[in-house]
């Protein structure tokens, strides 16, 4: 079983990313999904793509560069309101993956 | 729970006059600047970031906003806390749609330094926001020493059900 990449991406690669990195890892284990975690700027998206090669990018903020790479909205894992149909998105996107 | 470490209480802003977004940022980013926690560069920063990547947020009281910037304007670990003396839009954190805005009374202004040193702030700033009577109570608070008893109550409230 390969590790899923997983890339979290805010304004700042700093801020909002790491709660959404930290939210992305708890439900990565309780899924039983082994995974590599990276965060990155969103300006930093395109080249991040293309190095990291994610399965799925978790983002706090709108992204402007043109991706394949299936984008799910990071809020719920800051705010906690929706936190379930995130995780059920999460798993659909890397259900093949895994 | 809340680790209040980096709220300095001479960070702590009450009814903060403000009529656009531009001066409440101002105001509170000019505060951590004087106490030395950043470095002149930090409030143009915030306000350009804003504008890119916007940082409010909707709760179940009144709206909070998360303001922050790159590290190289940071020169130490801070969060800055404004109250809003009236109400002012922010659009909304990861939403492309400008017209989606939120009533911000509440701004937590955060210089952060190195990621994972401030998660759990971060992950405390998340929980006190989706609790709207403590935003009420910090809203209301006639000093910061009551708004401040206020988080510290709610800390202690939590601990006592962990």
């Amino acid at each position: 079983m390969a590790k899923v990449r997983i890339m979290c991406v805010c304004g700042t690669g700093i801020a909002t990313s790491t709660v959404a990195h930290d939210g992305i890892e708890k439900i990565c284990k309780k899924n039983g999904i082994d995974f590599d975690i990276i965060q990155c700027k969103a300006l930093e998206v395109a080249s991040q793509v293309g190095t990291f090669k994610p399965d799925i990018i978790i983002s706090t903020t709108p992204i402007s560069a043109k991706t394949s790479v299936p984008i799910v909205s990071g809020i719920p894992l800051l705010t906690g309101v929706g936190i379930e149909k995130l995780e059920q998105d999460v798993l659909e996107v890397l259900k093949d993956k895994k | 729970m809340l680790d209040l470490k980096l709220l300095d209480r001479d960070l702590v802003m009450l009814n903060i006059e403000a009529d656009t977004q531009k001066e409440a940022l101002e105001k509170l980013a000019q505060r951590l600047c004087e106490k030395g926690y950043v470095k002149d560069t930090y409030a143009q920063a915030i306000l350009e970031r804003e504008k890119v990547f916007p940082t409010g947020l909707p709760t179940e009281g009144h709206g909070v906003a998360i303001p922050h910037t790159d590290v190289e304007h940071v020169n130490k670990p801070a969060i800055a806390l404004g109250i809003l003396q009236k109400p002012i839009k922010f659009n909304l954190m990861g939403d492309v749609d400008p017209n989606n805005q939120v009533d911000v009374r509440i701004l937590f202004m955060l210089a952060i330094k190195e990621p994972h040193m401030q998660l759990k702030l971060l992950q405390d700033i998340m929980e006190i926001i989706q609790d709207g009577v403590l935003l009420e109570k910090m809203v209301q608070a006639k000093s910061v020493d009551e708004l401040v008893e206020a988080t510290e109550q709610y800390a202690r409230e939590k601990e006592g059900v962990a």
